[in-house]
This record gives C-alpha cells, sequence and structure tokens, in this order.
C-alpha cells in the first residue's frame, strides 16, 4: 500500500511541481496587482473553478488509465485488499493536490501576512484548505465518474454542483465542502473494485449511489424543462419576447415607472386617482430596488464586493478586517500600517462586517459610507473616525444600500422603507432619525421594484411584489400607498396581476419531484444563517398541480414494478424501489432503469 | 564413469511426428550410427528439453519410451546411458524401415540428375566411412 | 477427485454480452500440475473465461471456482496465490525496474528473489531502466520473471508471446520452462502460436464458440486426426456421408479428407464410395487444431 502510495507520488512528481511552480507565479503575479483577499465572488468561484477542474482533469487522467482493462486487472490483481489500493492512490494523489493547489495559495497568504500591511484573516487562511476540498471533490467525482457504472457514475458531478449552489458561507460552506468530498470519496471506493460492472449490493451503499444519481436526473429534467422554455421563446410566444402580455407580470417587471404608476392608479377606487394619473405624468417618478439577498457574513470565504475604500486626500487604504471586526489602514505609496479603527470615536468593533458602498450627497471628498447588517456609519476623512449616521431596529436588515428620491434618500430594509432628509446628513454628525417609516405591504423576498412620486403632502409609493412568480413562489400583485408627510399611510390600490406562465410551467420545479424539490432546498440551505432578506409570501400548491405530482408518483412506481418482473432482485429491495419511486416519482424510476435496467435478465 | 555425451539433435515443430517421437528416431539413429556408443552417459531430462526448448516431460516421455525399447538403460541415481545393443527389431520391420528409407533417397536423388552409378558410388564411400567407427 | 485438485472448475458457465454468448454453459475442470494450453479462434471466450476466472466480470450463469475458490469471492490471499500475465504486458510504465521489483517483492509473502533473478537473467535490463523504455520482449519477460518471482500455485499467461521476436518469444519459453521449482506451479497457457503449444504443453484445451471441445495431451489429440486421399472419380460421397469428417478438399482431382477419431474403416468407406486408391497419413498439430476449430466454418470452394 505504502509502495503504491510511493510510486503515484513519483510518477507524477514532476507535473505536480511544475503546477505548482506556475500557480505559484500566476499567483504572485497577481498578488503584485491586486489584494487577493478582497476580490469579489465571482473571482474567487473562477479560481475554485480552475482548481476543480483540475482535480477532475487530474482524476480522469490518472483513474481513466487505470480503467483500461488490463491495467485494472494489473492494478487489482495482488494480495491486497481493493479497498486499500484506493487508499494509497487517492491519498498520494491528494498530496499532490495538495502541493500543486492548496501550497502555493498558502504561500501567497503567508507572504502577504509577512510582508504586506494588507489583511489576512482566519477566512483568508481557510482558503486553502477550500481548495484542497474541492479540488479533492473534483477529483474523486471525476474517478467516481470513470470507475462507476457507465450508465449513471457521472452523476458523481452533481456534489460539485452543490458547492457551487449553496448559500453556506464561510465555516459553513467548508462544511459543504467536506461533506461533498467524504460522499464522493465513499462513491469511489464503491466503484473501486474488480468488477467494475457489480452495482452497489447493501442497501446503504445503494442509497448513497442513487441519492445523487436521482438530484442529477432530477436536475436534468429541469433543464430540459428550460430547453422547453428555450423552445418556447425562439417560436416567439413566450412572455418574454418582444411585447409581453397585457395585465400580467412580466409586464409589470419591464413597464416604464410612470407607466407602472399608471397602471396600478388604473384599478384604483379612490376620487383623487384622476388628479394623480396627471401628476404622475408632470413628476419625476423615482424607483427603489432590492439589491441584497444576503449580507455580508463573519468569516466568510468570499465577498460580496471588496470590504475597502480609499482616502485620496491621506493616501490611504482601509480594509475590513473579519477577524479584528475593524478597518486597518495602510499607505498605498509605501504599504505602511496606519492603524485600526472601529466603530464610532470609541474605536469599538462593528457588530457585523461593514461594507463600504460609496458616499452620500452632503459627505466631505473623502468621506465613505458604511454599512452592516442594520447600521450606516460615515467615514469622516477629516478627524480619520467612523460616526454612526443611521440605525435600523435591531431585527432589520438592510436590503438596499441608499438611493435619492429628490431632496431626501430612500432606505429599505426588510420590514419597511425609510424616508429621510438629505439635508440633515450634511447638517450634522448626529444620528439621522427617518422623517418617514413605511412598513412593507409585502414579503421583501418578492419585491421587485419599488415606484414613487412625490406629492404636495407625501408620497405616493407603488410596490410591485413579482420577484420569482415565475417559479411560483408569489402570487404577483402591484400594492400602491399614499403616505402623508405626518407618517400615516392610506391603501391605493392593490392590482392582481396576471401570471404568465401556465400553470404547470410555474410549479415544474416542484411536480416533477416534490421530494426532490425539498431535498435541493434543504442541501442548499444546509448550514445556512436564515436570512430575514429571503423571506418570500409562497402560496399553496394547487390542487391540480399536488394531482399532477401523485399521479407521476403512481405512474413512476408502477413502472418500476413493471421494469423489476424481469430483473434478479429480492422482493425486499424491489418493494424498496417501489416505496422510493412513489415518494421521489420521475427520478426514482430513471434511476432504478438506469441501476438495474440494461443488464443481463435472469 | 564418462561425462554425458552431448547429443546434436534437431526437432522440427508442425512436423507430422510428435516431439517426442523426433527424440526417439534422433536417438535411435545416433545409437545406429554409433555416434552413441553403448555406455555414454545421456543427457539429464532437463538438460536436453531446454537444448531443444520444450517441455521437459516430452523428452522424459521419450527417454521413457527408449527405456522400454531397450535403446537407454538408467543406473540408479547415476542418469540415463546408452544400452548395450541387442536386436531390437524383427526382420519385416527392418525390412519396412529399409525399404522407406531407400525410398526417401531415391526420391531426394531423382531430382539431382546423378547417374545410378554415380549415386551409388557414393552411397557405398557413405556407408564405408561408417563401419570403421561401428566396429572400433 | 476432490475439487482442490482442480486449480480450475467451472460449471455450466456462461456470459452473454447482448445476444452473443461469449461462453455457453462451459463445464472444464483442469487438474492441479502441469502446463495447460487453452488454444481456440478469436472471440472462443478465452479472455472472457479468465476475467470471470479472476473475479473481474460476473458470469451471466453457472459458476466459476479457482484454487477451490468462488471467483467472485477471491480474497486478496487468494489473489497472491494466481499469477496473471496478459498479452498486453500491462506494467506500470512510469516505475524504474528496481522499484516495480521492490514494491512487488513487498506485496507477495512467497516472494522468490532468486527465481526472479534466474528469469530476469534471460534478458539484459538495468535496474533503473523505466518500463516504460524496455522493448516489448523486455517487458514480457519482466512481466513474467515477477509472476514466477511470485511463487504462484497457478499461473494464468494470456498469449504472453504475442508480437515478441524469435529470440523474445525463445527467451520467454526458456524462462518459463527450465526455471527451478517449475513443477510446483500450475501453467494455463493461452496462444495461438501452435509451434509453443507443441513445445510445452501437457495437456491441451480447445475452446470453441464458448464451449469445450477438447482436452488430451497434444500427442494423443493429433492422433485422432488423419488425413486421407482418395482417387475417387465423379464426385465422391456427399460431405454429409463421410464419418468424422473435419474438412474437406478436391485438389487436381483427389479427394482429400481430413478426419477425426477413423481408422482402417475409414479406408473400408473410401472404398466402398469408389476409390481407386487410397493412402493416409499423420497430421501435424496445428493442422489437426485447425481442422477441428475450422469444423464449422463453410469449407472453401474446391479449388480447379
Amino acid at each position: 500500500m505504502w509502495d503504491l502510495f510511493k510510486a503515484e507520488l513519483q510518477r507524477f512528481r514532476f507535473w505536480c511541481l511544475a503546477y505548482a511552480s506556475l500557480h505559484l507565479l500566476i499567483l504572485g503575479f497577481l498578488t503584485r496587482v491586486v489584494d487577493l483577499a478582497q476580490q469579489p465572488l465571482l473571482v474567487y468561484r473562477s479560481i475554485a473553478a480552475v482548481y476543480a477542474l483540475s482535480g477532475l482533469l487530474f482524476g480522469l487522467y490518472q483513474l481513466g488509465n487505470y480503467r483500461r482493462s488490463n491495467t485494472w486487472l494489473q492494478l487489482l490483481h495482488r494480495p491486497l485488499p481493493h479497498w486499500r489500493i484506493a487508499v494509497a492512490l487517492a491519498a498520494a494523489s491528494v498530496l499532490l493536490l495538495l502541493i500543486a493547489v492548496a501550497l502555493p495559495v498558502l504561500v501567497i497568504a503567508i507572504w502577504q501576512k509577512t510582508m504586506t500591511a494588507r489583511v489576512v484573516d482566519l477566512r483568508h487562511w481557510l482558503l486553502p484548505v477550500s481548495a484542497i476540498l474541492i479540488a479533492t471533490s473534483a477529483y474523486l467525482a471525476a474517478g467516481y465518474a470513470v470507475l462507476g457504472g457507465r450508465r449513471f457514475a457521472i452523476s458523481g458531478l452533481i456534489l460539485l454542483g452543490l458547492l457551487l449552489a449553496s448559500d453556506a458561507a464561510g465555516f459553513g460552506a467548508l462544511l459543504i465542502q467536506l461533506l461533498a468530498l467524504l460522499w464522493l470519496a465513499a462513491l469511489l471506493m464503491l466503484a473501486f473494485k474488480p468488477d467494475l460492472s457489480a452495482s452497489p449490493r447493501s442497501p446503504l451503499a445503494l442509497i448513497a449511489v442513487a441519492l445523487p444519481l436521482q438530484m442529477a436526473i432530477y436536475c436534468a429534467l429541469v433543464m430540459v424543462c428550460f430547453g422547453v422554455e428555450l423552445l418556447w421563446i425562439m417560436q416567439g410566444s413566450h412572455p418574454n419576447n418582444s411585447t409581453p402580455p397585457a395585465g400580467g407580470f412580466v409586464e409589470a417587471n419591464k413597464a416604464a415607472p410612470a407607466d407602472l404608476l399608471s397602471a396600478g392608479l388604473a384599478v384604483s377606487a379612490r376620487s383623487e386617482a384622476a388628479l394623480w394619473q396627471e401628476q404622475i405624468a408632470l413628476s419625476e417618478v423615482f424607483q427603489v430596488f432590492r439589491e441584497f439577498e444576503r449580507l455580508p457574513q463573519r468569516h466568510s470565504l468570499s465577498n460580496l464586493s471588496p470590504m475597502e475604500f480609499d482616502d485620496n486626500e491621506r493616501g490611504e487604504r482601509w480594509v475590513f478586517s473579519h477577524d479584528r471586526m475593524r478597518f486597518r489602514g495602510y499607505r498605498l505609496s509605501d504599504g505602511k500600517g496606519v492603524g485600526e479603527m472601529g466603530a464610532t470615536t470609541a474605536n469599538a468593533e462593528f457588530t457585523t462586517p461593514a461594507l463600504p458602498i460609496g458616499s452620500l450627497p452632503g459627505f466631505a471628498k473623502d468621506d465613505a459610507l458604511l454599512m452592516t447588517a442594520n447600521g450606516l456609519y460615515q467615514y469622516q476623512a477629516r478627524s480619520r473616525t467612523t460616526l454612526p449616521r443611521f440605525q435600523l431596529p435591531s431585527a432589520e436588515r438592510f436590503a438596499a444600500t441608499p438611493s435619492l428620491v429628490g431632496e431626501s434618500i430612500a432606505i429599505l430594509s426588510d420590514r419597511a422603507l425609510y424616508i429621510v432628509d438629505g439635508r440633515s446628513v450634511s447638517e450634522n454628525e448626529d444620528l439621522i432619525a427617518p422623517r418617514l417609516s413605511i412598513p412593507l405591504p409585502g414579503a421583501i423576498g418578492n419585491l421587485t421594484r419599488i415606484d414613487l412620486i412625490e406629492l404636495v403632502d407625501g408620497y405616493l409609493i407603488s410596490f410591485t411584489y413579482t420577484s420569482t412568480a415565475h417559479n411560483a413562489r408569489v402570487d404577483p400583485y402591484q400594492e400602491i400607498v399614499q403616505v402623508h408627510d405626518d407618517g400615516a399611510t392610506e391603501p391605493v390600490a392593490r392590482r392582481v396581476l396576471a401570471m404568465d406562465y401556465p400553470t404547470w410551467h410555474r410549479y415544474e420545479l416542484w411536480w416533477l419531484s416534490p421530494a426532490m424539490h425539498s431535498l435541493y432546498q434543504g442541501a442548499t440551505q444546509l448550514f445556512v444563517a436564515d436570512s430575514p432578506l429571503l423571506r418570500i409570501d409562497k402560496p399553496a400548491v394547487p390542487l391540480s398541480m399536488r394531482w399532477l405530482a401523485a399521479t407521476l408518483a403512481v405512474l413512476s412506481m408502477s413502472l418500476v414494478l413493471l421494469l423489476s418482473r424481469g430483473l434478479v432482485l429480492t422482493r425486499s429491495r424491489r418493494l424498496a424501489w417501489a416505496a422510493a419511486a412513489a415518494l421521489i416519482g420521475l427520478p426514482a424510476l430513471i434511476s432504478f432503469w438506469l441501476l438495474h435496467g440494461g443488464k443481463e435478465r435472469g | 564413469m564418462s561425462r554425458t555425451q552431448p547429443i546434436m539433435i534437431q526437432i522440427a515443430t508442425g512436423d507430422p511426428r510428435a516431439i517426442s517421437k523426433q527424440i526417439i528416431d534422433a536417438v535411435r539413429m545416433k545409437i545406429a550410427t554409433a555416434e552413441l556408443l553403448p555406455g555414454a552417459q545421456m543427457p539429464s531430462v532437463r538438460g536436453l528439453a531446454q537444448q531443444l526448448t520444450i517441455n521437459p516431460n516430452t523428452v522424459a516421455k521419450a527417454y521413457g519410451e527408449l527405456i522400454s525399447e531397450g535403446w537407454l538403460e538408467s543406473r540408479q541415481g547415476l542418469g540415463l546411458y546408452v544400452a548395450t545393443p541387442r536386436q531390437r527389431l524383427c526382420d519385416s520391420e527392418r525390412e519396412r524401415r529399409l525399404d522407406e528409407a531407400v525410398q526417401r533417397l531415391v526420391h531426394e536423388v531423382l531430382a539431382l540428375g546423378f547417374s545410378a552409378d554415380e549415386v551409388l558410388l557414393r552411397l557405398a564411400l557413405e556407408l564405408q566411412r561408417l563401419s570403421p567407427r561401428k566396429s572400433a | 477427485m476432490s475439487p482442490q485438485e482442480y486449480v480450475i472448475e467451472t460449471r455450466s458457465l456462461g456470459k452473454h454480452f447482448g445476444r452473443k454468448r461469449a461462453l455457453d454453459a462451459l463445464d472444464l475442470a483442469i487438474p492441479r500440475g502441469g502446463v495447460h494450453a487453452i488454444v481456440g479462434a478469436n472471440g472462443a471466450g478465452k479472455s472472457t473465461l479468465f476475467r470471470i476466472l479472476l473475479g473481474f466480470m460476473p458470469p451471466t450463469t453457472g459458476e466459476a471456482r479457482i484454487l477451490g475458490r468462488n471467483s467472485q469471492q477471491l480474497r486478496p490471499e487468494d489473489r497472491g496465490r494466481i499469477g496473471f500475465v496478459n498479452e498486453e504486458h500491462t506494467l506500470p510504465v512510469w516505475m524504474r525496474v528496481a522499484e516495480l521489483t521492490a514494491m512487488q517483492s513487498r506485496h507477495y509473502s512467497n516472494w522468490n528473489q532468486a527465481g526472479f533473478d534466474q528469469v530476469i537473467g534471460h534478458y539484459r535490463l538495468l535496474p533503473d531502466q523505466r518500463v516504460g523504455e524496455l522493448s516489448r520482449g523486455e517487458r514480457a519477460g519482466l512481466n513474467l520473471a515477477l509472476a514466477l518471482a511470485q511463487s504462484p500455485e497457478l499461473l494464468v499467461l494470456d498469449e504472453p508471446t504475442l508480437g515478441l521476436d524469435v529470440v523474445a518469444k525463445r527467451a520467454f519459453l526458456e524462462s518459463l520452462l527450465y526455471r527451478e521449482a517449475a513443477s510446483e506451479c500450475t501453467v494455463i497457457y493461452c496462444s495461438h502460436q501452435m509451434e509453443e503449444i507443441e513445445r510445452v504443453a501437457d495437456n491441451l484445451i480447445i475452446l470453441e464458440q464458448g464451449q469445450l471441445r477438447h482436452m488430451s495431451a497434444p500427442d494423443d489429440f493429433r492422433a485422432r486426426v488423419s488425413h486421407w486421399v482418395a482417387d475417387i472419380p465423379f464426385a465422391g460421397p456427399p460431405t454429409a456421408s463421410v464419418p468424422g469428417l473435419l474438412q474437406w478438399q478436391r485438389i487436381d482431382g483427389l479427394q482429400h479428407y481430413l478426419v477425426l477419431d477413423q481408422d482402417e474403416g475409414f479406408a473400408e468407406f473410401l472404398r466402398a464410395s469408389g476409390a481407386r486408391s487410397i493412402q493416409s497419413m499423420p497430421v501435424s498439430l496445428d493442422r489437426a487444431v485447425n481442422g477441428v476449430l475450422s469444423r464449422d466454418h463453410a469449407a472453401p470452394p474446391p479449388a480447379v
């Protein structure tokens, strides 16, 4: 076993060192140009994709070569249990990947920590860990794809897809990566046996193989539906085509602000409606959009956007440190550190990571606006301190960055829309109290747009709740309220928007397999802190769709029973498959066919 | 105590005769022509097998046949030796073999265009050359 | 015989690939000891048989036992007792000869270094040469040396000399036949080279279309086949009526029959069929095996 391990290391040592050197060279170059610790999510995803691809190609090459029948025989026909051969090969591969993928990242982190004043937090030290987890998972997935049954083993890749689809951050993300890795390792071990065509024997092994397969089939079915939708678009009658259907939510999403307000007013019973229609034509219509689904989380491996801002006057850059929960500064000219800056003049820790989000009218030239989960701070260049300027109630979260509404500023949280007087930003340095606070009429996760005009007394505000309506996660509608300067709100109109898509289409993610749909939700939300920004008003599934799902389940179960008749299966295995088909539906049926069909019949 | 006598024989695969038969024929020929003298030690089974690149069992089989026909004798613990000659074949068999050999010779020679006298002369010379050795 | 005395035993072993039957209810029992040659046309199921025997492929029907153990349940220690050499001589090409040897010697508890050195002595290999740099013959020799040094009870050779030149072939056979302790190892030798089989085999096994056609000593088999030439005016007897017919050809007006298990009675048959003159002769092993293997193939059109 030890010999195989060593032999495999020797076999690839040259390529491994060459990869590591090139990798270090590229990272070294990039780190001279940018701060690799402060890149947006997309950059980390791209780098992770390269690591995953490297692991994948390595696995395909290495195990693809071993798989050729004579080579496989030569490798496995020896007085060693095959699991030990598998462990030897995989361990050598992990070590190679560690050197090629993780080590250069670590070297760069050490360089950055010791040779620069840039911030290197715990979360950055976790990046090489994440890199090796991802690369190893990809290696294992490739190995499973090569060695496992030809008809189904490609499904291991779905566990790599989970890494992409998961909403987990920080340690949660590492846990997901570890879970995927362990699962894939189990799959590879199951596949690593002399008779590569043999199906998994034990029930546990069968579940380990069947579950990712069924999820892969579910995703493939969703892709098929997506393909059908593409055909629909090409054919020209899709709601997203040039002219959306009148009165539907797609039209509302695309409408010009004035048109949308006016369409909403048209169904109003209020006597002022006609007057307001005229006013809309004359006024500027302001818009507020929801921006965040998640806010920066402490120790998250990546960033929504770079957590840094520059003070050009002083020539300083301030970077938020997740470890210290304060900003740390360094001079741009010579890279020397210039100390730490916390919240308020007391230099306290920020309660949540503070994201620099630009500036506000009324700020001095080099001042910056900093946003925590529920507080806004002003970096004051003059005093080199941060001043708390706005505070949401403690349970609320920002859903957008502040935006200008005429002379005022609109601040959107998950519960309410706040209107703040623009002048108060520059007039003093105190906490600003909102002039108006308008409770949102719906769930923040469904909110697509807010359109408003100033009235003589207050505002006329339209809230459009259509987000994810095509996936049946809301029954779309538009709600208009009038807000008086004294803060009183009066309902003006509620316009129910047409669905645009047929019901079967909106619910296809669900009826294809309610069980897999739930599993998908559960898997992507595993180890995820609840985000209030994702709250939606999901309508109940209509009876027709329930019948559709039930019919598919019964059909799948019957077909499983039918197909299994000619197969060599124990009675209990047959019944278990039938039960799975009844519970999971189509994906279970297709997985049954892939796992057990195409074999010789007994 | 005699040393092992090398025996120079060829075997051909693809011949209708089995390899063991070819060995038997060759050894008999060598004894008949006095290339192998009574008392000479035969190569070991392994040795001859290695020399001919064949399975030792084949050599063992051939030797067994030669022993049973009385061409060779086994001396306990020492090996195989060429046996003292005695009449091994009946007259009709000798007659048949002579006939076979003459037929073969005639066929070979015919194509070469020598006259019968020339051939007979050469044959007589060859036989003469063998005979003194036989008596030696 | 107790089952232990068979190194390989299959009972109605079948392997179907779709509608094709690579093995068709094969019953085979190979006794311990000696060199057993397996011959058969391409696609006779030899490679399939070995894959099943080593547990790398499941049988469709029946069962296969190797060294008394079900092939599907081979334990690592059983694998240690079975050597296998395939026609490609698949060895890790990136390893050096010495590294590979050291690795194998640690894996096999009965490693016979002296035996290895003896066999490898037939070839001029340097310990620090990479396996990938060896010629095909050298690789074959190394592979055989490794397999033999494992001191296997059973050594399976699947066309080991395929593509080797004469010298390498000779060296390969020598190392197989004349090493010490050769007798303790049962060898299954699968080849198309009748010349080799004639040299090395104690036992000849003929497989055809997944079935056992014949099993005996090669000489016994050869003796069963004879070649008759008869001068029969006109057409001669219909081929279906010829007893034990393997091959029939009409050359220059003479009828050539290759027949199985016929004695002088066949001459009577020919005479009764109107033969004017009859001659018979033994055939080479090559011819005999070919005759049996081509029995079911269509006879070539008679040459005029």
